[in-house]
């Protein structure tokens, strides 16, 4: 992507109206095509090391002054320096890191936290030069060539940029690293082997000669990003980047996935591999570094391994294919919608963002492409007449892996995008945050490649009947808000309401303690679980014979049986069958949220069965059997 | 093992899908051994709504629950009922209650209302004609203001594994009664188990 001279002279280049946006980047593109034929976009990559942990600190989930570790499904996502001195590494079970690290400080892993907090940094290189392109949250790129020119030079505005983004946070706990080479790739490996707050520059044209040296693990660090660590396959220590810890082939000792050396073999399971697959396959066949890979003829490699085989090697190679083949889109794929009344809370963005990345989405599949690099573009509430234009770009980061944007991960970076704008800039106290609402909303496809398509599952998958379930559910929610359509999930607990939670419809399922499900809940009833549970428990009369409140001592017994029970507005009832009871005592160690109760099983003579509980030496109906 | 085998591969609904599955014992009791498609059901019981739908929602049909607020949804394991292609959508305002179901019928199978969701008889009267049209169930938990073709009613339930003072509820069972029109309108009465050890999908 190159920037040409108009558009340098601002930090808000795109323009306001789709004509005029489409014909500049179309000019733009077919200016570059020269340059592209000899190689690679000369690239700036800013890389800030173990973004999430510095985003949760940031935000104040953690405090900066012990180990932190970020964790998602009770793996290590990004460790902090201190906790990996420690020996933590991404991958690690919690109990493991733990053991390593005993006063580790624990953080739910959030990316749209992370992306709130990299919009602070986005901003501050866009003030440098548009057409930053966010490729994941704590990782950013833009092509030098115009930038340097006017600074004069690619170390002068690397420096230049270093040092506004350590201006930027007065805490220190940032780190920030800056690569300039040929490409993405190798400005990415540049900025993962430079020093804390400092560029590291490769010259034009040295690029192969620097790829050559590092070990095929690079391709992983650099471009597998966090999509690997999350399926990591058991172990235990997934490569850092060529900056972080040994770097001995470790293919002896990797427990070997399904896919072995010999079944990948198949033309059509090499297509299933994965890169981290296949740099494992790759240690085993002898060949460890950039430069013996790239040393293979690329027929080869194509077939042995497929087309993320091919990826890998054009990358080793130095031919960073990415600023090659997008295509420029037609300007009426743009989507764009006025929200009237302008948007200010995050949820109802979130919501706007989805529509229209699904909107999105369906125009592209429409014309058989698939979206690399995305332009969103607010028009900002600030008082004036036509308000101000905000415009980030992301860029899909395994798009050489997996083709473009799904619609899920075009709605998520929409959001994340919003959410920064709407609360990032005003929790940091920006002086450029935003005013007002967001009035204009508008998605611009700035690459897209060819879509390679996807097979529909014969079995499972998407069919015709689930996309017209989405879309029924997705206009009530417009109809009614977000929270009027919710996916029922499972989560482990002790009482009936408490076994499932509502998460609106179109949010990941993945709510903490969904993976509790289906453990032990000491104090639990078996099942049959009460098919009636209201909202709130309601008080009720449980009556011994003498027709006094039936009361349980200290040591779960009860003073006398359970003789009649009355329901509010209703008439006592003779109980023909009880169970119980079961003391039920939790979070016995918290003064706060700790609750002591013991519940009975009441079977009436009108033939229902209710779940009573007494707490607070009041007696409630729980749930019943109906 | 053949026979096994040809049933599992057997198409769904013979009678050109025009019948929603139903468990066994709860096919013995309605016409035709499954919920007709663009038929109105009355159900009683908040228990019998997961019987009735737990097999359309395991053979691939969606579902949504509309304004059941009470309804015990740890239950729906019980049942065999995973929440894959379930959806829980609030109580709309009556003047978008309507709308809201016409939406859901035109695009799942199955769309349960919980009572009063559907209170004025020309929208139950619009959304019964949508249901037919569009080949859904409609099963309404209360009263709907227009005939329905199909009612399920508890006449009696019993409970079993609680003694005086000792064990625990271990499963139950409901005496069902249906009556209806045209098919249904012939009485009949039978046994349904709920959630016990001896129940197929109970435990998975």
């Amino acid at each position: 992507m190159s920037l040409d001279g108009e558009s340098k002279q601002g930090p808000v280049g795109v323009g306001v109206s789709g004509e005029r946006t489409g014909v500049a980047s179309t000019g733009a593109k077919r200016r570059s095509a020269a340059p592209s034929k000899q190689g690679p976009e000369r690239t700036l990559v800013v890389w800030c090391p173990d973004w999430p942990v510095v985003a949760a600190i940031r935000s104040g989930d953690a405090p900066g002054d012990v180990p932190v570790a970020v964790f998602r499904a009770n793996r290590v996502v990004a460790a902090s320096a201190r906790a990996r001195a420690d020996g933590v590494r991404r991958a690690m079970r919690r109990r493991e890191a733990q053991s390593r690290c005993p006063d580790i400080e624990i953080v739910d892993d959030d990316p749209a936290r992370d992306a709130r907090f990299f919009e602070s940094v986005a901003a501050m290189v866009d003030a440098f030069t548009p057409r930053v392109e966010i490729v994941r949250p704590g990782h950013l790129q833009f092509a030098t060539r115009g930038p340097s020119r006017y600074f004069g030079g690619d170390a002068i505005l690397a420096a230049t940029i270093a040092e506004a983004i350590t201006a930027l946070d007065p805490t220190d706990v940032l780190d920030v690293r800056l690569g300039i080479a040929d490409g993405p790739f190798a400005a990415a490996l540049a900025a993962r082997t430079a020093a804390p707050g400092a560029a590291r520059v490769v010259e034009a044209g040295d690029t192969t000669a620097f790829l050559r040296g590092y070990p095929v693990d690079a391709l992983v660090a650099v471009e597998g990003g966090r999509a690997v660590t999350r399926s990591a396959r058991g172990s235990s220590g997934s490569p850092r980047g060529p900056s972080g810890g040994s770097r001995t082939p470790r293919s002896s000792t990797k427990p070997g996935p399904a896919k072995g050396p010999g079944r990948a073999g198949h033309p059509s399971e090499a297509n299933g591999l994965a890169l981290i697959d296949i740099v494992s396959l790759l240690h085993r066949l002898g060949i460890h570094t950039l430069a013996d890979l790239a040393a293979l003829p690329p027929d080869d490699v194509l077939a042995r391994f497929g087309p993320i085989g091919e990826h890998a090697w054009t990358l080793a190679a130095g031919f960073d294919p990415r600023a090659v083949r997008p295509r420029v889109p037609p300007p009426e794929l743009t989507v764009s919608i006025e929200c009237d009344p302008p948007l200010e809370r995050v949820d109802t963005a979130a919501f706007v963002a989805r529509g229209l990345a699904d909107d999105l989405c369906e125009r592209l599949a429409s014309h058989g492409v698939a979206c690399t690099c995305i332009a969103i573009e607010a028009r900002v509430d600030d008082g004036s007449p036509d308000g101000r234009v905000v415009t980030r770009r992301w860029r899909h980061d395994r798009a050489g892996v997996s083709g473009g944007l799904t619609p899920q991960a075009l709605g998520e970076r929409v959001r994340w995008q919003l959410d920064g704008w709407l609360r990032g800039a005003a929790a940091l106290g920006l002086a450029d945050r935003l005013v007002g609402g967001i009035t204009h909303l508008r998605l611009v496809p700035e690459e897209v490649t060819a879509d390679t398509g996807r097979q529909l599952a014969l079995w499972g998958g998407a069919s015709a009947a689930d996309e017209r379930a989405a879309r029924a559910f997705a206009r009530i929610q417009g109809l009614l808000g977000p929270e009027a359509v919710c996916a029922p999930v499972r989560v482990g607990g002790r009482r009936p309401a408490e076994m499932v939670v509502l998460v609106p419809w179109g949010d990941a399922r993945d709510v903490p303690g969904a993976v509790h499900a289906d453990r032990p809940w000491p104090g639990s009833l078996p099942p049959p679980h009460p098919t009636v549970v209201p909202p709130l428990p309601v008080p009720v009369d449980v009556l011994t014979a003498a027709g006094t409140p039936v009361r349980v001592s200290r040591r779960a017994m009860l003073d006398a049986p359970p003789v009649t029970v009355r329901l509010p507005g209703e008439s006592p009832s003779l109980i023909t069958g009880w169970a119980g009871p079961w003391p039920l005592e939790e979070r016995w160690w918290d003064v706060q949220s700790a609750r002591r109760q013991a519940r009975l099983q009441l079977i009436t003579e009108s033939g229902r069965a209710l779940l009573v509980t007494l707490e607070s030496s009041t007696w409630w109906l729980e749930s019943s059997w109906e | 093992m053949l026979e096994a085998l040809r049933e599992r591969t057997r198409p769904v609904n013979l009678s050109g899908e025009r019948l929603l599955p139903v468990r066994d014992d709860l096919a013995s009791l309605v016409p035709g051994g499954g919920l007709r498609r663009g038929s109105v059901v009355e159900i009683a019981a908040p228990s019998l709504l997961f019987v009735v739908m737990a097999e359309a929602l395991r053979v691939g049909s969606w579902a949504a629950l509309v304004g059941l607020p009470t309804l015990g949804l740890a239950a729906a394991r019980d049942h065999g009922i995973t929440f894959e292609r379930l959806a829980v959508v609030v109580a709309p305002p009556v003047d978008l209650a309507a709308t809201v179901v016409a939406a859901l019928v035109d695009a799942l199978d199955l769309v349960v209302l919980g009572p009063g969701v559907v209170g004025r008889a020309a929208d139950a009267r619009r959304l019964t004609a949508r249901a037919r049209e569009r080949e859904s169930v409609l099963l309404v938990h209360g009263r709907w203001p227009e005939a329905v073709d199909l009612r399920l009613t508890v006449v009696n339930r019993h409970f079993e594994g609680v003694g005086q003072g000792h064990g625990h509820l271990s499963h139950w069972r409901v005496e069902v009664e249906t009556d209806g029109r045209g098919a249904a309108a012939r009485r009949r009465r039978g046994l349904i188990t709920l959630a016990g050890p001896d129940l197929p999908g109970g435990d998975g």
